[in-house]
């Protein structure tokens, strides 16, 4: 797990990549960290902002889904899943920042949200139940089919690194 | 494979920190360290583990615009109220804490009180006024003397020895007196006066315990009181007096300093 940020300028590269993962788009990742900031600095000018790094993070979930919610949304269908190969690492390493945001971005709520915040490598998995508000189980099984489906994309996307 | 680990362990190892260092979660470390000892889930747990950092540092590599890193500037600005002592001191976690201590400090202080009045003999003279409470005359073998006679009454008919009343209750008109046995077998001698409100006992001092004053300061009476009544106890060669007395312990000081006068 990365260093805890505690400050508000420690976590904001991090708060803007998690935009971007849920967006998948840099402008609507602007605008909901934009928002997430000036949400934050009207509340910091009443002072009541609260002292939690969790919070801007749960803000700018509420604002990435409120900018996206006239998005195209996906629909509900069963996505392939296949087990994650040994070669994984090197297919992902093919792979552009742009095309990982934009494929979590896709996904259903509450995965995207999910894999954004366990991508970031920033939460312990207890913070990741609080943002998201879902139990162990749930949380677990939002991360697991998310591997799973995106090492079936990866398979598809990606050439086979032993293949000469 | 996973099928080996508890339902709740497969759950925390589907969300396993990417990066190697130890989780500071102990649930987290165990399911972890139990996993690692299983061949099949280690090896799922490192490709597991491979997949993640790969993807974790793949989302490390999403460049931060200008415009946002714009923001870093001034985000020092953008704080929280700093916490007051007083908003501090009403977080619940604090007030629970701060409670706990001061039941536990009053409890401390009461038990501290009650060991200063206790004294050798002390137990024994609470469950004697239990007595002095319930007795009945009838309960008692009828007497017409003074009370300076019932120490040779006591080796007399009990063999009961240095039973004797003390000098200053000499002149007490005894109209009844019995010996009984209390609970652990030890004989106590029960006086009642002609007084109304006012009983003497007498019985054997602890062993165990050196002879000493029973009470506090310079008087050489220790106090008990219970079921409204009170009592003073004196020790004298090996034997404890109480003289038994209606009402509160004030009432019992005051009356036995005026008898000493």
């Amino acid at each position: 797990m990365a260093d805890r940020a505690h400050t508000l300028s420690q976590v904001l590269p991090q708060l803007y990549r998690f935009c971007f993962l849920m967006t998948g788009e840099g402008g609507k990742a602007l605008e909901a960290f934009q928002n997430t900031l000036r949400e934050a600095a009207l509340l910091a000018a009443r002072g009541i902002l609260p002292n939690d790094r969790l919070w801007c993070f749960h803000e700018a979930r509420h604002q990435c889904i409120a900018i996206t919610q006239h998005d195209v949304q996906p629909e509900p269908a069963a996505m392939i899943e296949e087990p994650i190969t040994p070669d994984a690492a090197l297919r992902v390493a093919q792979l552009e920042p742009e095309q990982l945001a934009a494929w979590i971005s896709a996904a259903p709520e509450p995965q995207r949200s999910a894999l954004a915040f366990f991508y970031l490598n920033e939460f312990s998995h207890r913070e990741m139940q609080n943002l998201l508000d879902v139990k162990m189980n749930e949380l677990a099984s939002l991360i697991s089919h998310g591997r799973s489906q995106f090492q079936a994309w990866l398979n598809t996307v990606t050439a086979d690194p032993g293949a000469t | 494979m996973r099928r080996w680990l508890s339902r709740r362990k497969r759950a925390l190892i589907e969300c396993a920190p990417i990066s190697d260092a130890p989780p500071s979660d102990r649930a987290m470390r165990s399911a972890l360290e139990s996993a690692k000892t299983i061949p099949e889930a280690a090896a799922s747990l490192t490709a597991q583990q491979q997949f993640d950092q790969a993807l974790a540092q793949l989302a490390r590599k999403i460049a931060i615009p200008k415009e946002a890193r714009e923001w870093f500037v001034n985000s020092e600005l953008i704080k929280g109220p700093k916490r007051s002592w007083k908003k501090t001191a009403r977080h619940p976690a604090i007030l629970a804490t701060a409670l706990a201590v001061l039941v536990m400090l009053g409890v401390g202080i009461f038990m501290f009180l009650e060991q200063l009045h206790k004294f050798p003999g002390s137990a024994t003279a609470k469950k004697l006024l239990v007595v002095a409470n319930q007795t009945r005359r009838a309960q008692l073998d009828p007497l017409n003397t003074d009370a300076i006679n019932l120490g040779d009454y006591f080796f007399m008919k009990f063999q009961l020895e240095h039973f004797d009343i003390p000098m200053q209750f000499a002149d007490f008109r005894a109209t009844g007196a019995r010996v009984f046995e209390d609970e652990d077998g030890h004989r106590i001698a029960q006086v009642v006066l002609a007084e109304s409100g006012m009983q003497f006992f007498l019985y054997a001092a602890e062993k165990n315990e050196p002879p000493q004053r029973v009470g506090q300061g310079d008087s050489g009476w220790g106090y008990v009181d219970g079921e409204g009544w009170a009592g003073a106890v004196e020790e004298r060669n090996g034997v404890c007096f109480m003289a038994a007395m209606r009402g509160s312990e004030d009432e019992l000081r005051s009356y036995l300093s005026d008898r000493r006068r």
